[in-house]
């Protein structure tokens, strides 16, 4: 889910209780600034401090699937492989018959320009060309004997999205996440809220289930996160019920109907002046 | 009296056409220059016909405006850290198609404006009925998500702190743009240093304006030949999709006060349009779209509420004792003024593309800025020119650092928000002005 249909939803959550909104209305209190920190967190925590600590400073890397370590959906893994079999059927052809073959595949570095990706095999190296701003930065990477060529980032998440070209190809973009959804999307971190529970009741009650909220509803994708970190540090699979969290039409839906539950909300319990 | 009225809205696309050229001119700042006008108008021409000359001069501003944003300004690509969608456009010789794009997002959602009317016209007032207990929060979030959510910049070095500090100093540089531009909105819009109808024109050309011509003018930018009579090809489910962004956040701009075109355009964007680097034309599209479906709506809130919500509705509701007002008469106005305005922007854009190179690009960013300086300083005089100075400071620290540039229209929002959430006085005892 994008962030603006993680706030909504958990203000349309927060705007249940009655008490919330009359403190909002009257008091004109800021604690529905806060549902929408919480209801962002793990996001802002993966993009402010995971992210820079785990993101790799860009540099060519062919991103290949490790068959010895398969990728826990299948889906996604015959993907990656199909890319690899490509690739190392075409070292094969140019090893036994001579001559040069390309294989080409966008990879999409989050919030950055997709990356055309383009290895022009020949006899004895695979060049790995890539744009870098105005240049196009040309690494040759040798093959070993036996024609491999060296696998970088094997346990690197990858978010596979398939999109229909169109001319009715299909495009493959495989998503480098290292940083996304890990730790901080886990049930752990509204674990860390409970204490305000008695404290507060509501409100503590109220963010941490908001809290909760973020890392399901992120369930709701293929790719999954870690939702029992540390008791399970393998990401969960997600259900699959998009493809993308990204989805435009999916994110739209959910924030037009939470938007519409906010307002219900708000007009039933809001005191008339 | 339908003569009059075609007359007049034609005479608006007129002046507007020109008026939509100049950098920095907001279409409020063109209303409140006619505004004292009103009266002495309406002793020779039917209430009617002057309420269509405003619609007609503030819909073409929209549609006329983005000439001179895509065209000026443009900063030398390896120099900028950001560079806007249609510089981005003008930079690779594509200027004119930049504009055509913020056209069919203009006159597609005027269109659709009209198709929605009867269902916002019910919509809207209920929506601001509901919300005017909570815009407070509604709009601290949106300052909190947007100042949160500036993506990081690029790793140079492989040390922890390099990694840390360049992820936060975005968020630290936009929190210091808003504050900056949201003390001086406070000032310009809460206290008399600035007085008369266009308080607005000095800080607004200075954020986004005379900042970024400045920088243009320092970079040395080079413009490349611009194609003007290529066929230009538009995919229909992006132009669906860019209207559509542009009508939301039209509404959202049009109902919530404080949020800007620019600020509801980066959150329709966020919310429901493509990842950044793709969307270019979508985004394009999209900003088209919501100034001219924030006019309309700030009408139908006029019409609904009896809110003002823009510079063409307090306009349009001077006449209102004289006349009675019809929404689909006004909303039909502004789309004949719509389709003036397109073949008008498509015959500028074109001239402007076509004579771009012949003129040093540096030589006409620097008459302009000449040119803007002295207009700020004949309307509002020197204390204008100092708040346009200071307004053209906060504006290229935008510009060359890299973070979007709507968290200048903290200028707007931070005054608004902190109003609805009763600090007003207090800030500004704080800043001393009390």
């Amino acid at each position: 889910m994008r962030n603006i249909s993680h706030i909504t939803i958990a203000i349309s959550l927060a705007t249940l209780s009655k008490q919330i909104v009359i403190e909002a209305a009257e008091e004109k209190s800021l604690f529905l600034v806060l549902v929408a920190i919480i209801a962002i967190l793990p996001n802002i925590l993966d993009l402010k401090i995971v992210a820079p600590l785990k993101m790799e400073i860009p540099k060519p890397a062919i991103v290949l699937p490790n068959k010895e370590k398969p990728n826990h959906q299948p889906n996604i893994q015959k993907t990656l492989e199909k890319i690899l079999d490509d690739t190392i059927e075409n070292i094969d052809q140019v090893y036994k018959y001579g001559g040069r073959k390309i294989v080409e595949f966008p990879i999409f570095y989050i919030k950055h320009k997709p990356i055309p990706y383009k290895l022009d095999i020949g006899p004895n190296t695979v060049t790995v060309t890539h744009p870098t701003g105005r240049t196009t930065r040309k690494t040759p990477i040798p093959i070993e004997e036996g024609g491999t060529i060296k696998i970088i980032d094997r346990q690197t998440p990858i978010e596979i999205r398939e999109k229909r070209q169109k001319d009715g190809t299909r495009k493959i973009q495989v998503l480098l996440l290292p940083w996304n959804r890990g730790a901080t999307h886990s049930l752990s971190i509204p674990l860390l809220l409970t204490p305000l529970i008695p404290l507060q009741p509501l409100h503590g009650s109220i963010l941490f289930a908001v809290a909760c909220l973020h890392p399901i509803t992120d369930m709701l994708s293929t790719t999954g996160c870690k939702l029992f970190w540390p008791i399970k540090k393998e990401r969960i699979p997600g259900l699959g019920l998009v493809t993308s969290s990204h989805d435009p039409k999916l994110n739209g839906l959910v924030i037009t109907i939470s938007a519409l539950l906010t307002c219900i909300n708000i007009a039933t319990h809001t005191p008339m002046g | 009296m339908w003569l009059e009225i075609v007359v007049f809205i034609v005479v608006g696309a007129g002046i507007a056409s020109i008026t939509g050229c100049i950098p920095g001119m907001h279409v409020n700042n063109l209303i409140a220059a006619i505004l004292p006008l009103i009266p002495f108008l309406l002793h020779y021409i039917s209430p009617l016909a002057v309420v269509a000359l405003i619609i007609s001069m503030a819909t073409t501003h929209t549609f006329v405006n983005f000439i001179p944003s895509v065209f000026l300004g443009a900063p030398e690509a390896s120099t900028a850290l950001s560079v806007l969608p249609g510089h981005k456009f003008l930079l690779e010789g594509r200027g004119h198609e930049a504009v055509v794009f913020t056209l069919i997002g203009s006159l597609g959602t005027l269109i659709l404006a009209i198709i929605l009317l009867p269902t916002l016209v019910v919509a809207l007032p209920l929506i601001y009925r509901i919300t005017v207990q909570h815009l407070h929060w509604l709009l601290a979030i949106v300052v909190v998500h947007m100042l949160l959510w500036e993506p990081p910049g690029k790793l140079r070095k492989n040390t922890v702190t390099h990694r840390i500090t360049t992820a936060w100093s975005k968020t630290f540089i936009s929190t210091l743009v808003f504050v900056l531009s949201g003390i001086l909105g406070l000032l310009v819009l809460e206290t008399p240093l600035l007085t008369g109808k266009n308080v607005l024109f000095p800080p607004l050309v200075g954020l986004f304006g005379v900042s970024t011509l400045l920088f243009s003018f320092m970079s040395k930018t080079e413009i490349p030949p611009q194609a003007a009579t290529k066929t230009i090809k538009v995919d229909r489910g992006e132009a669906l999709k860019g209207i559509a962004m542009g009508t939301t956040a039209g509404i959202f701009a049009g109902v919530f006060p404080g949020i800007s075109p620019a600020t509801s355009t980066a959150l329709a964007q966020e919310a429901i349009g493509h990842e950044r680097e793709e969307g270019e034309k979508l985004f394009l599209i999209s900003v088209g779209g919501v100034n001219t479906a924030e006019a309309i709506y700030a009408l139908v809130m006029l019409y609904s509420l009896g809110r003002i919500r823009s510079g063409t509705a307090a306009a349009i509701n001077q006449v209102l004792p004289y006349v009675e007002l019809n929404l689909w008469l006004l909303v039909s106005i502004a789309l004949a003024a719509g389709g003036i305005a397109t073949l008008t922007t498509i015959y500028i854009s074109k001239r402007v593309a076509s004579n771009l190179t012949k003129i040093p690009y540096q030589v006409t960013c620097l008459g302009i800025i000449i040119a803007l300086s002295t207009l700020v300083l004949l309307i509002s005089g020197p204390i204008g020119l100092l708040v346009m100075a200071t307004a053209t400071n906060i504006g290229i620290i935008t510009i060359t650092t890299g973070i979007r540039r709507v968290h200048a229209m903290g200028f707007l929002l931070l005054p608004i928000t902190t109003f609805f959430l009763g600090w007003e006085s207090k800030i500004l005892a704080l800043l001393g002005c009390n």
